[in-house]
């Protein structure tokens, strides 16, 4: 109730604010510092992404991109937020697969559209999830981690309910009817560590955070799960190709993508469309996606739009299947 | 201080001691029977107890109702033993006026800082709190009250990067 | 070896460097020192900057903002109850009391030194025993880790204050407050009403700032005289016996730090409550603690500095951040191309050196900036209460809105800020409170883990860990609990007697 006052309050300041004070002109876009809002707080990786967009933009707008935090109920909360923000151009979203993709089908009483609330931007990242066990464990490859999941009962961790890698565990159990139990944890730092002590048998970790353990050896990495194997992994397979009929087709991947609140002026999202595509072509942000094992991304506004529909109906279909949902 | 003063200190200090047991009690038999129940939404199945979400709320509402069984049969059984507040400072005279005031300002920090923006609701209730505290000398009301919220305004938002909600003066900045 | 040490030494002896660390910790302090404003969010602050520095310059200074945060916390806990961080809560139980009785000079002292010896030795076990302790992190699965908690919820019996069932009830109610929030295994809600706020549970800043900070300044407007002013030109210090005599609690404290600090998770505000706890157990006047013991402010900040060090451990062994500051520092390694974990030992040991160097130079370098933010923020005692509070009050409410940008937090300040007068003036100790609430996630999540991992309860003794940690359970709840029945014991005769006489 209280949300719904507060947007009430938000949305009449913001058109008493359009009558005395202006809009900006899309001509001269940008005139004053821009926000970009994170749901996720200081520190983690989606956040440590956003400093990144932030002080790209900053340069190629010749004007200061700061990045507000605001975390809370798996990112849900920023993102109602940002929906609500006015839509001039200076209040900018980071949108990720949580928001705009697996939040929607998890959570029952949503207070924003993904799709109607938004004006997408341009896609930025994608980073693949990969299956890990443990350097001890004794599956070799996929196929045999599934036999053997389908007489015992396995264990998987996760940084917390409702991330891509709990619903990627969710969606390998659903298409495949293995036995596995869920073992939420906060962060995906925690259940790495379980996974290295072998308290959880598998993980479907994103890249990065797995990534330096793959390469020391610790845990081994028996598919990604996209479509099209990652350039950071040449020799894992994707589940996809394995040849088993239930994994084909498997697809969960974590992404973010620029956004604005919609209703935002056609120009301005020109404008950021085309000053994001100078900072994904920069060095320094190869550099980072590189380090971070993502894939830049890219596109126009309306390629992102279709890219969101996709997501929003192929995770709808897993927490369905999961029957993972959020009162 | 007489002995009849500590006497009836110990036995105000002994109901005192009652009355909040005897509240935490029916506080915790609220929550057992109402809060819990409403509040908690349960899955539909859970293999072992300890993991349903109401496992441990329900165990540490037990185990406050007991504690406060115990404080209670102490209070009435075992001889008082006297706080250590400070009694000689003493409650202000016009004290009901003075919390209803400060509530009222505590308030205003909660509903204002939207609509006026964070730095003029800090002015207000800063000059305002130096008033009631005793300062007289308009130089140091104004001066510091309109002085340091401006600058910790400045410091957060352009040093720490966090941009305060500045209500109507939004598009100032 | 000594070759790799020897271009260690030149990689690090660079001016950049140099003034890279000693900016970290300023800027840290400063930060620090702001209620609302932690050691986390400073980190984040400076990680931009890092991204056209040089490794060794780069992660220099998130490590030393983040050392300077962990003491900088401290300096307004003690000047007006307000933590800068949570860490710093278990330094104003005495820190306060302390400056109230105009000794607030010693008490910042105090906690500086015990904070530069708690991180000196926090960084010689990092650069030391790094790879052996590392192996801790690993030995701790969710049952170890659960019985850990425990153990630190009997520290609970420690700081009840002058009532027990009160104190226990304190941290009863911390621990209903922390299951506020969406569940973690079933994502369903609990306590949260539909209120989108609370889906997160509360945020620990705000109630932090409200339960301590707040009744300060509401009690003040309702006494009829100001309840004190710290006397102007504060002359005191630390004096070396006083340094001596609690050197054996700041090693102690040191080592909590360093065995709390290399188990991710558990985090710098455990390893404070326990270290104070152990303190007061083995004092021999253990009941001046709570009422301005230099002793008590020495324990917890040598437990949350010793912690600083510490989770670097696994950071750099495993490849593990600890908790969210290291997350940080271990994206800042990541975006120069390094990958901390044990390949980072073989491929680019003297990168590893020249930071240990850097790590070992910043206690010197906080110790002189911890000396000089003394002297500037130690005047805010100078500022007389009713210009002062008013101030604080300003500082709460800015700090609560900045932990998450939301005014929502604000509500949840003051609402705590209610709760914590409340208690006090039911002489409740809030610190249990707190406690419960911080450690309440970690109690409940680990037995619920364990729980999903393993059918069967034999898994909670499953190892000798887990047995070390129930007999110390039940030891210090047994001691605890008889030591406190026996001093009402005592206060109850000389009652007796008084009133016979």
């Amino acid at each position: 109730m209280k949300l719904n006052r507060r947007t009430m309050i938000g949305a009449v300041s913001a058109t008493a604010m359009l009558a005395f004070g202006g809009s900006a002109m899309a001509q001269d876009y940008p005139t004053k510092r821009i926000t970009l809002i994170v749901p996720y707080s200081a520190g983690g990786a989606t956040d440590v992404l956003a400093r990144q967009v932030a002080d790209g933009l900053s340069q190629v707008l010749d004007e200061t991109v700061t990045v507000e935090n605001r975390p809370g109920a798996g990112a849900t909360l920023g993102t109602t937020q940002a929906a609500n923000a006015r839509p001039d151009g200076y209040t900018l979203f980071m949108g990720q697969v949580s928001s705009h993709g697996i939040a929607p089908a998890v959570y029952k009483n949503l207070q924003y559209d993904p799709v109607e609330d938004f004006a997408p931007i341009k896609l930025i990242m994608s980073i693949p999830n990969v299956m890990v066990v443990n350097e001890d464990s004794p599956y070799q490859s996929a196929e045999e981690f599934l036999e053997a999941a389908k007489s015992e009962n396995m264990t998987f961790g996760s940084s917390g309910v409702g991330s891509s890698i709990h619903l990627s565990g969710e969606m390998f159990k659903a298409s495949t009817g293995a036995d596995m139990t869920h073992v939420p944890f906060r962060g995906s730092g925690e259940a790495v560590l379980a996974l290295l002590s072998g308290d959880v048998d598998v993980m479907f970790d994103n890249l990065p955070s797995a990534m330096p353990h793959i390469e020391s050896g610790a845990l081994r990495a028996l598919a990604v799960t996209t479509p099209e194997r990652s350039e950071h992994l040449e020799d894992v397979p994707t589940l996809d190709e394995l040849g088993i009929e239930e994994l084909e087709g498997f697809a969960a991947r974590s992404w973010f993508g620029l956004m604005a609140p919609a209703g935002t002026d056609d120009a301005v999202v020109a404008t950021l469309n085309d000053a994001m595509g100078e900072v994904l072509a920069s060095d320094s942000f190869k550099k980072f996606a590189d380090t971070r094992g993502g894939q830049i991304e890219g596109g126009s506004p309306d390629d992102f739009a279709a890219y969101i529909e996709g997501e929003l109906s192929s995770w709808k279909a897993v927490v369905d299947e999961a029957g993972v949902t959020v009162e | 201080m007489s002995e009849t003063d500590t006497d009836t200190d110990a036995r105000r200090g002994r109901r005192r001691e009652i009355i909040f047991a005897v509240l935490t009690i029916l506080a915790a038999l609220v929550f057992a029977f109402v809060v819990i129940p409403n509040g908690v939404t349960r899955p539909a199945s859970v293999k072992h107890l300890p993991l349903s979400p109401v496992f441990l709320p329900y165990v540490l509402t037990i185990s406050v109702g007991l504690f406060a069984l115990i404080h209670f049969l102490e209070a009435i059984f075992a001889a008082h033993i006297p706080g250590e507040d400070d009694a000689s400072l003493g409650t202000h005279p016009r004290w009901k006026s003075r919390l209803l005031l400060l509530v009222g300002l505590l308030a205003l920090y909660l509903l204002m800082p939207e609509r006026l923006g964070m730095p003029l609701t800090a002015i207000i209730v800063t000059i305002a709190l130096m008033a009631i505290g005793g300062e007289r000398r308009p130089l140091i009301l104004l001066g510091v009250g309109i002085a340091v919220p401006v600058l910790v305004y400045l410091f957060f938002a352009h040093i720490a990067q966090v941009p305060l909600p500045m209500g109507l003066f939004e598009d100032w900045m | 070896m000594i070759e790799n040490i020897a271009t260690g030494f030149e990689m690090f002896f660079t001016l950049a460097n140099l003034l890279a660390i000693t900016a970290g910790v300023c800027l840290g302090v400063t930060v620090g020192a702001i209620p609302g404003l932690t050691a986390t969010m400073a980190v984040a602050l400076a990680l931009p900057f890092t991204f056209n520095l040089d490794p060794v310059t780069g992660i220099l200074l998130l490590v030393g903002v983040y050392k300077g945060g962990v003491f900088g916390g401290s300096i307004t806990a003690i000047l007006i109850r307000a933590p800068g961080t949570p860490a710093a809560a278990c330094t104003l139980l005495d820190g306060y009391p302390l400056a109230q009785q105009g000794q607030a000079g010693k008490a910042l002292n105090m906690a500086l030194y015990a904070s530069c010896i708690a991180d000196f030795l926090s960084n010689l076990s990092l650069i030391f025993f790094a790879s052996l302790i590392a192996g801790l992190a690993l030995a701790f699965g969710p049952p170890e880790y659960f019985w850990l908690i425990c153990f630190s919820l009997t520290v609970v019996i420690s700081i009840s204050g002058s009532s027990l069932t009160k104190g226990l009830i304190s941290g009863l109610l911390g621990l209903l407050t922390s299951t506020i929030g969406l569940d973690l295994v079933y994502g369903t809600q609990r306590f949260t009403f539909d209120n989108f706020n609370l889906m997160g549970g509360v945020s620990y800043i705000p109630l932090l700032i409200g339960l301590f900070a707040l009744p300060e300044v509401i009690d003040f407007y309702m006494r009829k005289v100001a309840p004190f002013t710290v006397k102007t030109a504060d002359k005191s210090r630390v004096s070396l016996a006083e340094l001596k005599s609690s050197l054996v609690t700041i090693v102690r404290g040191s080592f909590i730090g360093v065995i709390i600090g290399t188990i991710p998770g558990a985090g710098a505000t455990a390893a404070a409550f326990l270290s104070y706890g152990e303190a007061r157990r083995t004092s021999k006047s253990p009941e001046t603690f709570g009422k301005g013991n230099i002793e008590g402010v020495a324990a917890s900040e040598a437990g949350n500095n010793g912690v600083a060090g510490a989770t670097l451990i696994p950071l750099l062994a495993l490849g593990i951040p600890g908790d969210v500051v290291t997350a940080v520092i271990l994206g800042a390694f990541m975006l120069q191309g390094l990958t901390p974990g044990p390949l980072m030992f073989q491929d680019n040991i003297s990168i590893i050196y020249a930071i240990f160097i850097g790590i070992m130079l910043s206690s010197v370098v906080l110790l002189g900036s911890g000396k000089l933010a003394i002297r500037y923020f130690s005047r805010i005692a100078d500022i007389p209460r009713h210009i002062l509070l008013p101030i604080v009050l300003m500082f709460c409410v800015f700090g609560s809105y900045a932990v998450q940008s939301q005014m929502f937090d604000v509500g949840v300040m003051l609402a705590f800020g209610v709760l914590g007068y409340i208690m006090m003036k039911i002489d409740m100790a809030a610190a249990p409170f707190l406690m419960g609430f911080i450690l309440g996630p970690l109690f409940e999540d680990n037995l619920r883990r364990s729980f999903l991992i393993s059918e069967d309860v034999t898994i909670f003794f499953r190892s000798p860990i887990c047995w070390i940690f129930i007999v110390i359970t039940v030891l210090s709840a047994y001691v605890g609990v008889r030591r406190e029945l026996r001093a009402t014991r005592a206060k109850r005769s000389a009652l007796r007697t008084s009133g016979a006489a």
